[in-house]
């Protein structure tokens, strides 16, 4: 049982799933949507502080056939502020429910679930960096790690409050899939408190990601 | 796939006619004394701030200045990493709190400037 706790406590330091800017300001309220061939999902977070934020996170696994419903948590670790740039370490656990009907899983099975992650950003007003490497353990349906690269490129430099647009590249690696390693191109456009990312790899499946910060 | 990528090439060709003339805009605006919210007074708080390099995160800035009843409009310039704050005639808001302020929304103060 101890080592069962000790697992599981493990996981939920050291993995996880995604996003740039998971910890808003004091008081704010974000909503994400990410959308790919493999999974959609939906986040909603509150940040108390500008330290870490909490959420309810809901995810369909489309490859895997299974929901997860879980509590979400973002720590901002360390934020280092220059006068041309800002660089990031968050820290992401998440602990819910997996659910599936899927007959290879022996039908309407629920599990625990747990999830971690680390991820860690630079940017500049020009360029973007970000690396994320995360972990998804439940007891019998899912345990899978993946990372993922992305580095970024604003064509123009827009004022605030106007239209911006980033050009990125992403590497993802998912040791368990067949195709270990997955390259996607992304277009992101934000203004004011609305941000949108359309999405193409290199197996022509679209991404679509969506986030509104209040 | 096809439409995906014209639909892409299009918005992102959009997006930049868009944000060059924008930019031109936005130029001759700071040369008259920029304004993101609110309104102008001549009682004046100028910061330099660290770390703000991203627009869609900076936006908290303004919505937090926004909220106190001392400030009546607030400008944040991007190049130049500077938030001007324009106060209430005789109202003043103290360093300390400029810099908690900042600190809640993710950013560091290098500098703070008075005029009135």
């Amino acid at each position: 049982m101890f080592m069962k706790i000790a697992i599981l406590f493990f996981l939920l330091i050291s993995s996880e799933s995604l996003v740039a800017r998971p910890v808003s300001y004091s008081g704010g309220l974000t909503v994400m949507s990410y959308n790919n061939d493999a999974r959609n999902s939906f986040l909603v977070h509150y940040s108390p502080t500008s330290k870490y934020s909490i959420g309810y996170k809901a995810a369909y696994w489309q490859e895997k056939k299974y929901w997860l419903n879980a509590f979400n948590t973002n720590y901002l670790a360390k934020r280092i502020n220059k006068k041309k740039s800002q660089a990031n370490i968050y820290l992401n656990i998440g602990l819910g429910l997996l659910t599936t009907d899927y007959k290879e899983y022996n039908n309407n099975k629920k599990e625990l679930v747990s999830y971690g992650g680390v991820s860690t950003d630079w940017e500049t007003r020009r360029l973007f960096s970000s690396y994320n490497i995360n972990a998804i353990k439940s007891k019998t349906v899912d345990g899978t790690f993946m990372q993922k690269v992305r580095l970024g490129f604003a064509p123009y430099l827009a004022g605030y409050g106007k239209l911006h647009t980033w050009l990125m590249y992403e590497l993802h690696h998912m040791p368990e899939d067949s195709k270990t390693f997955t390259s996607n191109g992304v277009i992101r456009f934000f203004k004011s408190t609305n941000l949108l990312e359309l999405g193409l790899d290199e197996n022509k499946n679209t991404t679509l990601n969506f986030i509104k910060r209040f | 796939m096809k439409i995906l990528l014209t639909l892409m090439s299009v918005l992102f060709l959009a997006s930049t006619t868009y944000a060059t003339n924008s930019h031109a805009e936005d130029v001759r605006n700071h040369d008259n004394a920029g304004l993101s919210s609110g309104e102008i007074t001549n009682n004046i708080i100028s910061v330099n701030v660290n770390g703000m390099v991203c627009d869609f995160c900076a936006q908290s800035i303004e919505k937090v200045f926004m909220k106190r009843e001392e400030v009546k409009g607030i400008n944040v310039n991007l190049d130049n990493q500077k938030v001007i704050i324009y106060l209430q005639k005789e109202a003043n808001i103290d360093d300390t709190v400029i810099g908690t302020i900042f600190e809640d929304a993710g950013y560091t103060v290098e500098k703070i400037n008075r005029k009135s």
